[in-house]
């Protein structure tokens, strides 16, 4: 018991922040989650539009309750991807949280090479990377307009504050 | 309905229904304490945030009937491109080199994706 004191004792208030009750490990967890909830209604999404498209999809299984069965997943998936972004961007630094979003391309992308043979043309590949290049760079851009506000508004503040 | 029209409405829709609920979320902020003033404003952006994760999908899997999945996909960067830009026109938030530059990249890359 005495050596745990004196690990809690070492370690210190700065170890122990209360402005953070999420770890860091419940970020990545979420991240995670939220990747599989896009591909999970991308998917879905899709699938629904095959069916829809009267191709066959599962056999055995009638088309209206199979295209149903999509669709219901198709809001499940993006609901929750939504949940899960409410949560995020309230840990995420800003300049981080877009451009991890925009990985999401590349995932998308895979995927719909890999489960629905869609060819997968240097067009795609490029257009992926100059979306991700775009939206760092306008993420960038959100986060500067909102410094300079923030030091505009305490040049603002400092004449009231005065008082 | 053409499916690029059904994209091009998903992404409309989707933009002003987080466009609406930014806008909503700043007003009730400054007006805390003014309940009625709350009242007639949650209408707003709870009708269209609403409506675009309602018909949202139903656009974006009927488009998908007829393009691609990646086709389809690559208009999301479109909803994010317009809600950047929105904010900046209704809200009259300040745009940077940044912005400019970035936002060419986002429509060059929905272009050669799509070529």
């Amino acid at each position: 018991m005495k050596s745990k004191e004196v690990k809690s004792e070492a370690q210190g208030p700065s170890e122990r922040p209360d402005k953070r009750p999420y770890k860091k490990n419940t970020v990545a967890i979420l991240l995670l989650l939220s990747y599989l909830c896009l591909t999970a209604g991308q998917v879905s999404a899709k699938l629904a539009g095959m069916v829809l498209s009267s191709k066959q999809v599962i056999s055995g299984i009638p088309s209206p309750q199979l295209a149903l069965a999509f669709a219901f997943g198709t809001y499940f998936f993006f609901l929750l991807r939504g949940l899960l972004w409410v949560f995020l961007l309230r840990k995420l630094k800003l300049v981080l949280a877009y451009p991890l979003m925009s990985i999401g391309y590349i995932l998308v992308l895979a995927v719909s090479f890999l489960f629905f043979k869609e060819p997968l043309t240097v067009g795609k590949m490029a257009g992926a990377l100059l979306l991700m290049t775009g939206v760092s760079l306008v993420s960038y851009g959100e986060v500067q307009q909102k410094k300079a506000d923030e030091k505009s508004n305490e040049k603002g503040s400092e004449k009231g504050s005065l008082l | 309905m053409n499916p690029y029209i059904a994209l091009l409405l998903m992404v409309l829709l989707n933009t002003l229904g987080q466009l609406l609920v930014k806008r909503g979320a700043v007003r009730i902020e400054s007006r805390l304490g003014r309940v009625q003033l709350i009242r007639s404003m949650i209408n707003w952006p709870l009708a269209l945030g609403g409506l675009s994760v309602i018909a949202g999908p139903l656009l974006y899997m009927y488009a998908l009937t007829k393009v691609e999945l990646s086709v389809g996909y690559s208009f999301s960067g479109l909803t994010y491109l317009m809600v950047i830009l929105g904010g900046h026109i209704l809200l009259k938030e300040r745009i940077t080199l940044y912005h400019v530059i970035g936002t060419l990249s986002i429509l060059a890359g929905l272009t050669v994706w799509n070529l």
